[in-house]
């Protein structure tokens, strides 16, 4: 703005930033239009605006994050439930190896408390999940799962996935952060109940979870075994699809890799998958998958002397 | 954008009501819903850096405990970048000394100034971005993210930070007229 112009410079500000109501805006405009300074001014303003973004993210870091988040959260619920039970020593006691985490969930626990006093708003779960899941595995003689509680004089559960307390008792276990065995019986659980219920989106999440962003290269691999099983007769979700791209191009695993190329190889590809399988076929350094995602791209219709 | 209390109707409403009875998959719809603008606005007060993740992290459990109390008189949007803003805003109150460069030189500046400018004036005037917006205050930076990367009223940004409309203005004037004296020179000859 000039020496020349007298305009207050703030009002420019607050309509580059749409701050002005209707009436201020009209006449601020009106002055902008008989004052070339003013025109200049705001012209710059908007590049300012527009001149500073916030650094794009890490979408894998993102994953963890809120993989992570979850598994934070579940832990708070199972405290929670432990206070309603009026057992919070105990919780203390299976968390003693972990003296952070157990003053952490110490005092959401005795935060819950005090906060719930007087509240009428239903507990988070049902008073059947009001005890801690101390293993869940695949019986093989039953064909159902068997969830097996630590509490003395608790009936164990079993059941398959159309039963809505074994699917969200496994996935509460495929979030449990801290407990590898545990996450790997719960995933053997749904690869073999897969055909007995449709998918719970609860369930369907974790899994595409673990496949995102678990640390445990044996652990990934069988959670997209899992998510195979799953979607076996049925169209993979988007976000199952996405993390299965991922994994195609990314994952440090063989294994991991081969196995996301097969489930996506099962299901209908898309013409967007073209370009990232083509990637896959140029530059992966295990011949399997280089040459599954040439299969994949004939599938397609891609003639093959294109892809030489 | 702006505060646009059922901006996602029924459905918004419909999530916020399971995720408070405890279900996790209504949580996670919300948390997805939001997660581009939320993270938009933590990395755009704590710059490129790891503890992005860390307070993404906390921010959602800090949400889900209370989650309870959330009365739905804002979107769940506002209500949770809210939440990750302040936090974002202690992280960098705490690693002052320690951050890296908070934001980065758009890609759209006009392409006649970056046509114009030699590679060394673009690095200068890129580190002198860089010290602008580390000579913003806090506030003065969410108030710029919050305005300019979101949309959100100055109303709104004033019930995130708790401060009033008038303060929130007033840090949008400075962090602005920083901003436009460091930037002059790329736009001085076009």
């Amino acid at each position: 703005m000039t020496m020349k112009c007298t305009h207050d410079q703030d009002l420019l500000i607050l309509l580059q930033a749409d701050e002005l109501s209707e009436t201020e805006a009209a006449s601020v405009r009106r002055q902008v239009e008989s004052c070339e300074a003013c025109r200049e001014e705001l012209d710059r303003l908007s590049h300012v605006a527009s001149a500073v973004v916030p650094p794009a993210v890490d979408p894998d870091a993102v994953a963890r994050a809120r993989a992570l988040a979850y598994t934070r959260i579940g832990s708070s619920w199972r405290v929670r439930s432990r206070v309603m039970s009026g057992r919070i020593a105990d919780v203390l006691r299976r968390v003693r190896p972990m003296p952070e985490l157990a003053l952490g969930m110490l005092l959401v626990a005795v935060g819950y408390g005090i906060g719930s006093r007087g509240d009428t708003a239903p507990p988070p779960v049902a008073e059947s999940q009001m005890v801690d899941v101390w293993d869940i595995e695949w019986d093989e003689n039953l064909g159902q799962a068997v969830v097996r509680y630590d509490r003395p004089g608790t009936r164990s559960l079993s059941g398959d996935l159309s039963n809505r307390e074994v699917a969200y008792l496994l996935q509460s276990a495929l979030l449990e952060g801290d407990d590898n065995g545990i996450r790997n019986r719960a995933l053997k659980t749904v690869q073999a109940l897969a055909s007995s219920g449709a998918p719970a989106d609860d369930l369907s999440r974790a899994i595409t979870e673990l496949v995102r962003s678990e640390p445990q290269e044996a652990l990934r691999l069988r959670a997209i075994w899992a998510m195979d099983a799953l979607y076996e007769s049925t169209e993979l979700p988007e976000d199952a699809r996405d993390a299965l791209l991922v994994a195609l191009t990314s994952d440090a695993g063989d294994g991991v890799r081969i196995a996301a190329l097969n489930t996506l190889m099962a299901h209908q590809t898309f013409p967007d998958d073209a370009r990232t399988l083509r990637q896959v076929m140029s530059s992966d350094n295990n011949p399997y998958v280089r040459s599954g995602a040439a299969e994949t791209l004939q599938r397609m219709g891609i003639p093959l002397e294109e892809l030489r | 954008m702006g505060e646009q209390p059922n901006r996602m109707g029924s459905r918004e409403t419909d999530w916020v009501e399971q995720a408070q009875r405890g279900d996790t998959g209504a949580f996670d719809r919300l948390v997805r819903e939001n997660e581009a603008g939320v993270l938009r606005a933590i990395s755009g007060i704590l710059g490129r850096s790891p503890e992005v993740y860390d307070v993404y992290q906390d921010s959602l459990v800090s949400a889900f405990t209370k989650l309870r109390g959330f009365r739905q008189d804002s979107s769940f949007s506002t209500w949770l970048t809210r939440i990750a803003v302040n936090r974002a805003l202690n992280q960098r109150r705490k690693t002052r000394n320690a951050r890296e460069a908070p934001m980065e030189l758009a890609e759209h500046l006009p392409a006649d100034s970056r046509d114009a400018a030699s590679n060394l004036e673009q690095s200068e005037l890129r580190r002198s971005t860089e010290r602008a917006m580390e000579s913003l205050s806090e506030r003065e930076r969410a108030v710029f993210v919050l305005k300019h990367t979101h949309g959100y009223k100055l109303r709104e940004i004033g019930v995130m930070l708790g401060c009033a409309e008038g303060t929130v203005k007033n840090y949008l004037f400075r962090a602005t007229r920083k901003l436009r004296v460091v930037l002059e020179p790329a736009y001085r000859d076009l």
